[in-house]
């Protein structure tokens, strides 16, 4: 393929790959809700007076803490069903949502600290506690969204796997660099959303 | 006009008269006595779809086009399967080394994907007999090597391409210094690059290979070895029920009906002595003009219709105490009583420790550096022409995923490198790289500040002293940077740096127990990680006292 023909051929997926990469943002955008929902949750609990409450929840963040989610995404999609019987039809479960479950678990570790860390600053009077959370909740989400792109890995309907799909048409050198590269376009123009977001919202709070 | 539209219609008359006569023995579900669907089958039919994995990166057998639908000679074949099944199909890509696993997980019904017929892959799947196609193993060499013998290769590097059947043979039985690439390409590169004496490979695709022009100063050296006959799959089990029983019944019609040599023709792969001693097969007759090669009332051909099916390999002994282990708690060890699967692992584990200490230096390193670049010499003119090249890297490294990058500059700039200047980049250097210049760009957001802050305080300090402070009083956030780095370094599997979960990825792929083995890798990483940690805040311990 000549480059004229590789950059048409691009442009002719666009939006194919946009739409993928609408599942690596809604992947991440979910993972974060529901693990800051159990993460806040467990740090609540870390604060607790009792140590019987106390304890057990400090082990669960410490697990969720330390495994990788590269290898969590492995080992859901190895252990959970890939179909499942409903109502006399069969519903295969899409693979993004075994994505969106093994990210869960580290935002699980990292808003269990965070919302430990709130709480303590609460108590002791300290100002913009709040503040200081959400902005790193913010740029965590940066983090779980580069996290998204390894969902490919196992199969999953993302823009990483969607180029694949692209590149495999003409595996030269020069079309894999732009392929991915045009990919990484992608990220980037979020990721520096998202970081002027996190620098905007730091601003504002530090104004109040 | 008149006689043309008579015309037509006998040539449509002919054509249903043809057909009907060639189809009327083909097997078809709907026609079958004994129609009842069990297991995989009647999974399929429920969800009415027949899911089978190709491959995409093997053609004339599977590939993409334009457009990216999947086409093929295998595709051709998962097609038909559908069709007599009276399904639609639905395709998925596989890999060499993800197809029995996909097949396992039960994300797909059916394999058909170059699969030679070995006996370490019927502990992971029931491998259907008659064969469709086969090939074996030859090895490619500049046309001036003087190889003879495939024992003369003992010692000498061999070019090998993941996930191949033959490739533990070659090693285990010839000695060979295997040099193992993620794809075909990155083979045939290595093999020009000089990186090996050959490329071992199936012979079904070193002949295309020799086709190009390109490659007129090579030659196929060493006579066809491990000659291995290809087979579909479908998950164990499956095999003795109807989903099995059908595809053997419609594998032995491809061959009797000669459509398959057809399709090969018409994919443009040269004829084969295994086709055609098939097709002769199973078009044999006995006086009375019945077919000799039919199944029995079991579903079950005659062996003497079928290629012999590999001798099965003698379970590895277990020890006692790893039998008591599953009867409690369900997991499965005896892969790990392998000596080839142990040392395999054990690579793995070394190569996973050195990624990470690499990796963890690496990026101290690249964070010192970034952070000076911000830092030093702040007011001169000649600055902004060392910070924004380094800004637009923290900005690129931090704002991409660690998986793309290794990607880009693995099979990207190290294709164009190996293209242009003859040389390859090892995938561990690249991991070791990527991850570096990663977590190096964190690890210089946390570094900045505080070494604008020592240049500020104490602007006569030696710079070494002012980056050792530096460091100092940021080791926190830099801890929590390099935790986060050994836990990414799994990615490195993605371009076939042999690490842990590499390893465990073969063992899956040969029929090890994909729950048990998987959990054992989670236990590993969560004790490694917990390791890593305490090693560090010990550090931190000595660094702030």
């Amino acid at each position: 393929m000549t480059l004229a023909e590789m950059l048409m051929l691009l442009w002719q997926r666009t939006p194919d790959l946009i739409g993928g990469f609408g599942y690596n943002l809604l992947i991440a955008v979910l993972a974060m809700v529901l693990g800051t929902l159990i993460g806040v949750g467990l740090g609540a609990a870390r604060y607790h007076r009792s140590r019987r409450v106390r304890l057990p929840a400090g082990w669960l963040t410490s697990l969720c803490r330390n495994v990788p989610s590269f290898v969590l995404m492995f080992y859901i999609a190895f252990v959970l069903p890939v179909e499942v019987e409903w109502g006399g039809g069969v519903v295969t479960i899409p693979l993004w949502y075994k994505a969106t479950l093994a990210l869960v678990i580290p935002v699980v570790g990292f808003a269990s600290d965070q919302g430990l860390a709130l709480l303590r600053q609460r108590a002791q009077g300290r100002e913009g506690a709040g503040a200081t959370f959400l902005v790193a909740w913010v740029q965590y989400y940066l983090i779980v969204l580069m996290a998204s792109a390894t969902a490919s890995v196992i199969g999953a309907d993302e823009v990483v796997g969607r180029v694949n799909e692209v590149i495999a048409f003409d595996s030269t050198p020069t079309f894999l660099l732009l392929g991915y590269g045009y990919v990484c376009l992608f990220f980037l123009a979020s990721g520096l959303l998202i970081s002027a977001t996190a620098r905007y919202m730091e601003a504002w709070f530090e104004r109040r | 006009m008149m006689a043309r539209g008579w015309l037509i219609w006998l040539w449509c008359c002919l054509l249903i008269a043809v057909s009907c006569d060639v189809l009327g023995g083909e097997p078809r579900w709907a026609d079958d006595r004994q129609a009842k669907a069990d297991g995989r089958l009647a999974h399929a039919m429920q969800r009415e779809r027949l899911i089978v994995g190709v491959k995409t990166d093997y053609p004339p057998w599977g590939m993409r086009d334009r457009s990216g639908r999947i086409i093929g000679l295998e595709a051709d074949l998962a097609r038909d399967l559908g069709r007599r099944l009276e399904m639609p199909v639905e395709l998925v890509s596989v890999t060499t080394s993800n197809r029995l696993n996909r097949l396992s997980q039960g994300q797909v019904d059916v394999v058909i994907a170059t699969l030679g017929d070995t006996a370490i892959r019927r502990r992971a799947a029931d491998l259907i007999r008659p064969h469709y196609y086969a090939s074996g193993v030859r090895l490619l060499t500049p046309a001036a090597s003087a190889l003879t013998r495939w024992e003369a290769l003992e010692g000498h590097p061999v070019c090998l391409t993941e996930g191949a059947y033959f490739n533990r043979e070659l090693v285990e039985r010839y000695g060979i210094h295997p040099q193992t690439f993620p794809g075909t390409r990155d083979s045939r590169l290595a093999l020009r690059d000089g990186r090996c004496v050959g490329w071992a490979y199936d012979d079904s695709v070193l002949s295309q290979v020799l086709d190009d022009p390109e490659w007129a100063d090579f030659r196929l050296a060493l006579p066809s070895r491990l000659d291995t006959p290809w087979a579909v799959a479908v998950a164990s089990g499956e095999g003795e029920r109807s989903l099995g029983r059908f595809i053997a019944r419609t594998v032995a019609d491809w061959h009797r009906s000669g459509w398959l040599v057809e399709r090969q023709r018409a994919w443009g792969i040269p004829d084969t002595d295994f086709l055609e001693v098939q097709r002769r097969r199973f078009q044999e007759t006995d006086a009375s003009g019945e077919l000799l090669c039919r199944p029995d009332a079991g579903g079950a051909f005659p062996e003497s219709c079928l290629e012999p099916a590999p001798e099965p390999l003698p379970a590895p002994s277990v020890p006692a105490w790893a039998e008591r282990v599953e009867r409690h708690t369900g997991l499965d060890l005896a892969p790990l009583f392998d000596a080839l699967n142990r040392q395999r692992l054990m690579t793995g584990i070394a190569t996973t420790l050195a990624l990470s200490i690499v990796a963890i230096l690496g990026s101290l390193v690249v964070g010192v550096l970034l952070a000076l670049a911000e830092r030093r010499g702040s007011g001169r003119p000649w600055h902004w022409l060392v910070r924004w090249p380094s800004r637009l890297l923290v900005s690129v490294a931090r704002m991409t995923p660690p998986i793309l990058q290794l990607y880009i500059v693995f099979f990207g700039l190290g294709g164009l490198l190996a293209a242009r200047f003859g040389f390859t980049l090892s995938g561990f250097l690249v991991a070791s790289l990527v991850f570096s210049v990663y977590a190096g760009s964190s690890n210089a957001a946390v570094l900045s500040p505080m070494l604008a802050r020592q240049m500020r305080q104490d602007p006569e300090a030696p710079l070494l002293r002012q980056v050792a402070r530096s460091i100092e009083q940021g080791f926190e956030g830099l801890v929590s940077i390099m935790v986060n780095i050994v836990k990414a370094a799994g990615m490195a599997s993605t371009i076939a740096v042999p690490e842990v979960i590499s390893a465990t990825h073969r063992l899956i792929g040969e029929g090890g127990d994909a729950a048990s083995l998987m959990t054992l890798l989670l236990v590993f990483y969560f004790c490694f990680v917990l390791v890593v940690m305490a090693l560090l805040n010990l550090l931190k311990r000595w660094v702030i006292s």
